[in-house]
């Protein structure tokens, strides 16, 4: 019964995203009026299971140059990845160590200062914090004449920028450091902790042991929102970077036709591609920000 | 913190007062363009100038590469900004709000459930670019009517949220005792809607819906880096370009975006104007949770 229910849903997943690369070709204006075109759609999802056997659906076109999918998907796949598993990995882990270390109860000016601060800029929208870096290197720039970092991608230099990766980290970073001053703060209410202090438990202990333990369970509840927020930022943060990560090419080769970057035409077969491969993606980054989670309780409970 | 809704009252307030009654702040009509022009000083000298101009007594926010005064273009576009950011929140509000009560009334349903939604996988603003980009650009439909559908496009994504909390605030108050007493009485669900459900969710709706205001200027701006603007992209191939076709904010972002290095005000300004958009219904929001969170809420 739990496998056919895994089974509705993930087909129910699919079908989402089906429908959801579908648009573009479902809904068309014609005549001045906006009209559902089924018919086209329909031949799109049929044409794109049976490519699936034969290989059309692997296949894509960028500029006048044909590519095969699988061909170069790792290459993408591996930028976005990157930008989803580093971040996230410092993101967590600071978040809850920064959390952690600070004591709920104490509200010292110093921290009201970095609440303010961390609540500013958790405030800003990701695109805008994007562009405030790369005008902060530029003005350095101008000022100085030194170059503090690349504030967009190209091949001279690596694919993992600065700039791109503190706009990542930064969001989940902040989430969670939220989340552990509040799951903490409840804890430290808990009957579990009132107790433990009356047998003369050691501070550390009842903060490590005790509190970091209910404080990391309750995070990983807050997993999804985190990640979620994180494919979020991806698409804005590979744009805004021109990092050859999946999201980029979504936008830039997709819609593009015979014009990179533009928007002339929409390659559905392609895009719904890069859509699943986002979907595997979100669950890989899951994966491994569970771990980081598991290795985090064993660090609190054994470690410290 | 009263003081947060009072800035962030009188800020809104005077945006709102800009976008309504844009010809009495801006010193030139809608779609002012002047890319050369001629000044000449008593010695009699003629200087010329070129668009794009930096910010001058004349130009006081700069011009563009094509002559439009970016002054001129921010008053006339932020009515399409500010106009979409309420209309979507209210509309967002109401439905969410509706669905989330008899979600809750007429089918009893706990919470969401724990499956992962494609919503938190594959961003909404993602969905929200995949249905818009047939019609939005070179549109034929024209900028109010592109403008009502693209409005009602972003109302229905991201409406799960504000089910969830309305629908479990909902719940809290069926468990009350005067709902039971309501109940005991014969009151029907009409009724038990009306009188013992709505009035105690208004303040949460009211919430809603600033809540909903600065989420809706996030997506708005997030289809603006991706060339999708309200009221419509205008595509050109001579020059080439994605312009906005009504001047909204966001779009002037998406348009100048590129302008890191060279001509910055043609960034600046649009991106200042978001910022301060973002920061007074910010403030707002949290000024006004604040209060809410001082009246008295036994009832959940």
């Amino acid at each position: 019964m739990r496998l056919l229910r895994s089974l509705a849903h993930a087909t129910g997943f699919m079908m989402v995203i089906i429908v959801m690369a579908l648009c573009p070709i479902l809904f068309i204006v014609k005549d001045g009026q906006l009209v559902i075109d089924a018919p086209a759609a329909f031949h799109a999802v049929v044409d794109w299971f049976s490519g699936l056997v034969d290989g059309r659906s692997w296949i894509f076109s960028s500029g006048s140059t044909t590519w095969d999918f699988a061909a170069v998907v790792p290459k993408f796949a591996i930028v976005t990845l990157a930008y989803l598993v580093v971040p996230g990995i410092a993101g967590l882990a600071g978040g809850f160590a920064l959390g952690l270390l600070r004591d709920p109860s104490d509200a010292r000016h110093r921290h009201q200062v970095l609440d303010a601060a961390l609540n500013a800029l958790f405030a800003l929208p990701d695109f805008v914090l994007a562009v405030l870096l790369q005008l902060m290197v530029i003005i350095v720039i101008d000022i100085t004449g030194y170059k503090l970092f690349t504030i967009s991608y190209d091949t001279s230099h690596g694919v993992l920028l600065v700039l791109p990766l503190v706009v990542m980290t930064l969001y989940p970073l902040i989430y969670s450091y939220r989340m552990v001053l509040r799951s903490a703060s409840h804890t430290a209410r808990a009957s579990f902790m009132v107790d433990a202090e009356a047998r003369g438990i050691s501070r550390s202990s009842l903060r490590y042991k005790h509190m970091g333990v209910a404080v990391l369970a309750s995070l990983k509840t807050d997993l999804p929102s985190i990640v979620a927020i994180m494919m979020t930022s991806i698409f804005l943060v590979e744009y805004s970077f021109s990092l050859p990560g999946m999201t980029r090419w979504l936008f830039t080769v997709a819609f593009s036709g015979s014009r990179r970057g533009w928007y002339d035409s929409y390659q559905f077969a392609l895009a719904l591609n890069i859509l699943l491969c986002m979907a595997a993606a979100y669950f890989v980054t899951m994966l491994v920000l569970r771990a980081v989670l598991a290795a985090l309780k064993a660090v609190v409970v054994h470690a410290l | 913190m009263r003081y947060k809704i009072i800035i962030g009252g009188i800020a809104i307030a005077v945006l709102a007062c800009i976008a309504v009654f844009p010809a009495w702040f801006s010193r030139y009509p809608r779609g002012y363009q002047d890319t050369l022009r001629s000044i000449e000083s008593r010695d009699g000298s003629v200087e010329w100038r070129f668009a794009p101009e930096a910010p001058s007594d004349t130009y006081r926010f700069g011009s563009d590469n094509y002559g439009y005064d970016i002054q001129t273009r921010i008053f006339w576009g932020l009515g399409w900004t500010l106009a979409c950011v309420f209309i979507v929140a209210l509309s967002r509000t109401m439905v969410g709000g509706t669905i989330g009560i008899i979600r809750a009334l007429v089918f009893k349903a706990e919470g969401l459930g724990r499956s992962v939604s494609p919503l938190a996988v594959i961003p909404s603003f993602v969905f929200v670019f995949f249905l818009l980009y047939p019609v939005t650009i070179n549109s034929p439909l024209g900028s109010l009517r592109l403008f009502l559908f693209q409005c009602a496009v972003m109302t229905v994504f991201d409406l799960g949220g504000i089910i969830a909390s309305i629908s479990l605030k909902t719940q809290a108050l069926m468990r009350t005792s005067f709902y039971d007493s309501a109940v005991s009485c014969g009151a029907n669900r009409t009724w038990l809607a009306r009188y013992h459900i709505i009035p105690f969710l208004a303040t949460d709706l009211i919430e809603a819906f600033a809540t909903q205001t600065v989420a809706v200027l996030q997506l708005v701006g997030r289809l603006g880096v991706f060339s999708l603007f309200v009221g419509g992209t205008i595509m050109t191939l001579d020059p080439v370009m994605l312009s906005s076709a009504t001047g909204e904010i966001a779009g002037l972002i998406g348009q100048y975006r590129g302008r890191l290095q060279g001509a910055r005000w043609m960034l600046l300004y649009p991106l200042g104007t978001y910022l301060i958009i973002l920061g007074s219904l910010r403030l707002f929001v949290s000024g006004l949770h604040d209060e809410l969170q001082k009246l008295d809420r036994t009832y959940y």
